[in-house]
């Protein structure tokens, strides 16, 4: 429950935060929920969302930072309630409530919930840039992507490029969108826009499911090889 | 306490045993002690319940990261705090985003009330001050006032980004040791560089031997 709100501050109880679209459906399984702090608080200047799981189960996939569609950012992650194990480029690290882990972009990371009611705090941002409020269409476009509803995908990722149209995984997830519903055009379109303002986009389109629609266009081949 | 520290990770705990303990508290400088680059983040754990984050705001002039929004968690126990006179109970789990110019406190209802200050500035990426001013603060602590001079040149010399503040602590030390000139010509120059100097110079009783002078009265006046 908010508790209060003005424009001088926000409070929230972590508990009642809005649950914001999954990730990660592996852990969604086992009712991990992702909580969106930062949208639901109003932050600007850092990332910020919360992970939750009942009982044990994988709370963050195995991943890293860097790499062509990551933001580079660095993470902190604080252990509040339950235990979490963490392994961190291959090294298992036991975090009980009340740990802080810091983890640079490079850093392979993944994180299990080795106790009941384990909730991970996660903050991050990229070091020596400010931060960049992703907008919230992106979010609700991903939202869409997830229950099947591949039109208000495409409609909410439109909106969404046009506030960021330098950002090159927004495009290249538009043209997933519009991949899944059926506008082929449309979809080669934009990944012809993402791919020449980058070729580092050849990589995700290569095996990304979503645009298995076009693969034997001859479009495709012309761009992906 | 830090469990472990590999190149590209590091782990502390919050449970009071690492930080700094003063008029029972205990501060955990978390950006520092982790390596943290990108926000700032600091930690305040009581020991016997009472105040635990003083009264501020976060809109005067700061050496960096000025204007910054900041973002607090009750990690453990139970706190309240007042937010521009408002008072807000916060019990672990809570979460309590507060704009730069509003003025807050919070104290602890419980022993080992933990909270943790999570801070950026929209639109700014994060600066992280070199260890150098922790040295130059320390210097000019033990009254080292010539030392401290010569680290914050050191840290100008290094093309650290925001001028302003480090002129003006070279200004203070400057006045401190009765070197008043060379104080004008630094605190000239800090207002130069951000006007926001002047309100500091106002009342810092660092530059009390130059206030009687005739070109304090014309700067800062």
């Amino acid at each position: 429950m908010a508790t209060a709100k003005n424009t001088a501050y926000r409070v929230v109880a972590l508990d009642d935060v809005k649950v914001g679209p999954s990730f990660f459906p592996e852990g969604e399984a086992a009712g991990r929920e992702r909580l969106n702090v930062r949208g639901d608080l109003g932050i600007t200047s850092f990332g910020i969302n919360a992970v939750r799981i009942p009982g044990a189960g994988n709370l963050i996939r195995e991943h890293t930072e860097i790499g062509f569609g990551s933001s580079g950012q660095e993470e902190l992650y604080i252990v509040l309630g339950g235990s979490a194990t963490f392994v961190l480029d291959g090294e298992e690290v036991e975090t009980p409530a009340g740990s802080l882990v810091y983890v640079r972009p490079e850093v392979r990371r993944s994180a299990v919930a080795s106790d009941e009611g384990t909730t991970l705090l996660i903050v991050g941002g990229t070091p020596g840039e400010a931060y960049e409020v992703p907008p919230a269409e992106a979010e609700e476009a991903f939202a869409a992507y997830n229950a099947g509803d591949f039109e208000t995908a495409v409609e909410k990722q439109r909106a969404a490029v046009e506030q960021v149209p330098e950002n090159l995984i927004v495009l290249f997830n538009l043209s997933c969108f519009e991949a899944r519903a059926g506008k082929t055009d449309d979809a080669i379109e934009h990944l012809k826009a993402a791919v020449e303002a980058d070729s580092g986009v050849v990589e995700l389109a290569r095996d990304d499911t979503d645009l298995d629609s076009l693969r034997e266009d001859p479009r495709f081949k012309e761009l992906i090889g | 306490m830090a469990t472990a520290t590999g190149t590209g990770f590091s782990v502390l705990t919050l449970d009071g045993t690492t930080g700094e303990e003063n008029e029972g508290r205990i501060r955990v400088d978390v950006q520092q002690q982790l390596g943290i680059r990108a926000f700032g983040t600091n930690a305040y754990r009581s020991i016997e319940g009472g105040e635990l984050i003083r009264e501020h705001d976060e809109a005067g002039f700061h050496i960096a990261n000025n204007d910054q929004e900041e973002l607090y968690v009750v990690v453990e126990g139970k706190a309240t705090f007042n937010v521009d006179g408002e008072k807000i109970a916060a019990p672990t789990g809570t979460a309590v985003l507060v704009r730069p110019e509003s003025k807050r406190s919070a104290v602890a209802e419980e022993p080992g009330t933990t909270v943790l200050a999570i801070g950026g500035t929209p639109g700014e990426a994060y600066i992280v001050l070199p260890e150098e001013f922790r040295e130059a603060y320390e210097a000019y602590s033990e009254k080292e006032y010539e030392k401290s001079i010569e680290i914050y040149q050191g840290i100008l010399a290094s093309g650290f980004p925001n001028e302003a503040g480090i002129i003006y602590n070279i200004a203070c030390n400057e006045a401190l040791v009765g070197r008043t000139d060379n104080a004008f010509e630094h605190l000239k120059s800090a207002i130069q560089a951000d006007g926001r100097v002047v309100e500091l110079a106002r009342t810092d009783t660092d530059l009390d031997s130059l206030r009687d002078d005739p070109r304090f009265k014309e700067l800062v006046a």
